[in-house]
């Protein structure tokens, strides 16, 4: 091996020493918990006045929530269902929004600030009332919160104006769901635009000077140029919709039940460990397989 | 006067006609539908966006009584801020304006700045183990902040960092016992070593800025005998404003926002303005049993003022931020491309 030059390593020792604040946090706040709650997986955890205490238990964890335990199976069931529908359609929709957001046009500034607000707005307990504004209140079926998300907000005005039933139904539902699907794209509209505002623009005079139409520049000049972007989109979406969390109200999620169960009434951190690791494996997972679908391609036309 | 009366001088007049007929002669048919189906997308998305943000300001200076009054639709028939005066009973805002600064604000600055460090680090230098390190960054990332909680909260309850604790009360025979839950360190330790939330997502970000950064500023400056860091502090650290504010923003916003985190470590002893909107459901219904005049009905706009008060700072920031916010997505490499 070639001995590194004394400027080569003095490089390499700065570079360790900007680094170096994150390697002990990596162990203190990441690894160590990490291995700790691994090693929760095979255990029963019990608190004591100052302490706790650790029962080996070997597989028992994993064998009871996969197979006795009635809700987990289906709740890894939803997490999978949801996260398929979200990458297609997320994906989709942010490209479109991106791509109109990125063409020329008059109050352009105006659409990009406002579209960029969801970020802002949804990330936290707030985003759960604001939901139940939006389809007046009918999210939420447990009744113990109900009366506060009683606003009908939409659907109230409709009502007023004499909507027929049916027509306010589909109405609210479907800005319902374009409320949740604008609040999920907005960083996956900010990356799209900033690959898009990348792209070369006298490759795309010299397309149409050879006469290439919109739509075939759009398919075979943009899409491959932005294909490293969309798999980005792609696993942001994957870790987003898998890691989603909204408040305590977020029962029927699996982060929602991972919290209840160790920190709940239940308080059970074993079962919540080996949960939350399970859970983590079927993330890997589906991380591996867009990988392995897009990943590969997208690195050969990087070259 | 002067200026008004040349713009609508003939000449000018003239002038936007010709632009109005060019426009059509330039645009055919099809490309003006496609102008109208855009702004008509444009604006009823941005509608849906809106819409929230109006309800709130409306409701949250209506009168209670006027909440389900149908001749009240978007605009009180009297404003209040009585709506206010309620939440201010129910929640010491003071408190709460301290502990979320503590708990959130602080390590949200922080974290802009450690993660900048190792960003640069992981862009710039080539060390053993580089490709390693950015790998973990990913996976520190990937992995669910519930995974960890458990052990997390263990940890922070019996704080032992490498157990130098147990190692002194060993030699001396001390009981010293740290606990950290209910003091905003559960915030700002990991943000001090680039561990705070969404971390690997801000470094990610700034990795790409860096490596985006042409390499001959920094070459020249290490020719004229500059070392790495006052490099970094001098050269390398200008550039970044836009990237920075951007981060700054995504930071502050999300510890602003999250829940999680204090609601797991805190106990009852802080409170952050998170933490106010999740339980303040569970105070008005208190004063309800209480009977202090207030019905369930009346609920509704103090719940949206207080949603108002929490996302008025975030509004402000953003208006504030936005246009380097735009800069950096336009010019800097935001995804490295």
């Amino acid at each position: 091996m070639k001995r590194r030059s004394h400027f080569e390593r003095k490089r390499a020792r700065a570079g360790y020493v900007f680094i170096l604040p994150w390697v002990i946090g990596f162990l203190l706040f990441f690894l160590i918990p990490l291995v700790n709650s691994f090693y929760y997986t095979f255990n029963t955890v019990r608190l004591s006045g100052n302490g706790f205490t650790l029962t080996w238990v070997g597989f028992d964890n994993y064998a009871h929530l996969l197979f006795a335990d009635a809700e987990y199976p289906q709740l890894l069931g939803t997490a999978v269902g949801n996260m398929l529908l979200e990458v297609a359609i997320i994906t989709l929709f942010s490209l479109l929004v991106a791509v109109l957001l990125n063409q020329k046009f008059h109050g352009r500034t105006f659409y990009r600030a406002v579209f960029f607000l969801p970020i802002i707005m949804t990330s936290g307990v707030v985003y759960t009332l604001v939901q139940s504004v939006m389809n007046g209140g009918t999210s939420i079926g447990n009744d113990q919160n109900a009366f506060m998300f009683q606003s009908t907000g939409l659907k109230e005005i409709m009502l007023q104006g004499n909507v027929p039933q049916d027509i306010i139904d589909i109405v609210t539902g479907v800005v319902d769901k374009i409320f949740a699907l604008l609040s999920k794209s907005g960083v996956q509209i900010l990356l799209f635009l900033s690959g898009l505002q990348k792209l070369p623009a006298s490759g795309y005079e010299a397309c149409k000077i050879e006469g290439a139409s919109s739509w075939d520049i759009f398919w075979k000049i943009t899409i491959p140029l932005i294909s490293p972007i969309i798999f980005l989109n792609i696993v942001y979406t994957i870790i987003d919709s898998f890691t989603a969390y909204g408040t305590t109200e977020a029962g029927n999620t699996m982060m929602g039940a991972i919290q209840n169960m160790g920190f709940g009434k239940v308080m059970n951190l074993s079962y919540s460990a080996t949960m939350a690791w399970i859970y983590f494996v079927v993330i890997i997972i589906f991380l591996g397989i867009a990988y392995g679908i897009l990943g590969r391609r997208v690195s050969k036309i990087q070259g | 006067m002067e200026k008004i009366k040349s713009y609508f001088s003939a000449d000018n007049r003239q002038k936007a006609k010709e632009s109005a007929q060019h426009f059509v002669r330039v645009h055919k048919p099809q490309h003006i539908l496609f102008i109208i189906f855009r702004h008509a997308l444009l604006i009823g998305l941005c509608f849906v966006i809106l819409y929230p943000v109006f309800y709130m300001i409306s409701n949250a200076f209506k009168p209670a009584l006027e909440y389900y009054d149908p001749s009240v639709i978007w605009i009180p028939k009297e404003l209040t801020l009585d709506n206010f005066w309620v939440v201010m009973q129910l929640v010491d805002l003071g408190k709460v304006a301290l502990d979320t600064f503590l708990v959130a604000i602080i390590p949200a600055l922080i974290s802009t700045v450690s993660c900048m460090l190792v960003a640069y680090g992981l862009a710039r230098f080539n060390f053993r183990g580089r490709g390693l390190v950015f790998a973990l960054v990913v996976l520190t990332i990937i992995v669910p902040q519930q995974t960890l909680t458990a052990s997390m909260y263990l940890q922070y309850r019996f704080f032992d960092p490498l157990g130098i604790i147990s190692l002194i009360n060993m030699i001396s025979g001390a009981g010293i016992e740290i606990n950290l839950i209910g003091t905003p360190l559960v915030t700002m330790l990991p943000a001090i070593f680039a561990m705070g939330l969404r971390a690997g997502l801000y470094i990610f970000i700034y990795r790409q800025f860096f490596l985006s950064l042409p390499k001959e500023l920094e070459e020249a400056a290490s020719i004229d005998g500059c070392n790495a860091y006052s490099t970094f502090l001098r050269i390398v650290v200008p550039t970044t404003k836009n990237i920075v504010l951007t981060v700054v923003l995504l930071s502050v916003v999300w510890n602003w926002n999250d829940y999680y985190t204090p609601s797991m470590f805190l106990g009852s002893k802080m409170e952050t303005i998170s933490m106010s909107l999740a339980q303040f459901q569970e105070r008005l219904k208190n004063i309800n049993n209480l009977g202090l005049g207030m019905t369930i009905d009346t609920a509704q706009t103090q719940v949206q003022a207080i949603c108002l008060l929490s996302i008025i700072p975030l509004v402000i920031l953003y208006i504030l931020l936005q246009k380097n916010f735009s800069e950096s997505i336009e010019s800097s490499g935001l995804t490295g491309m």
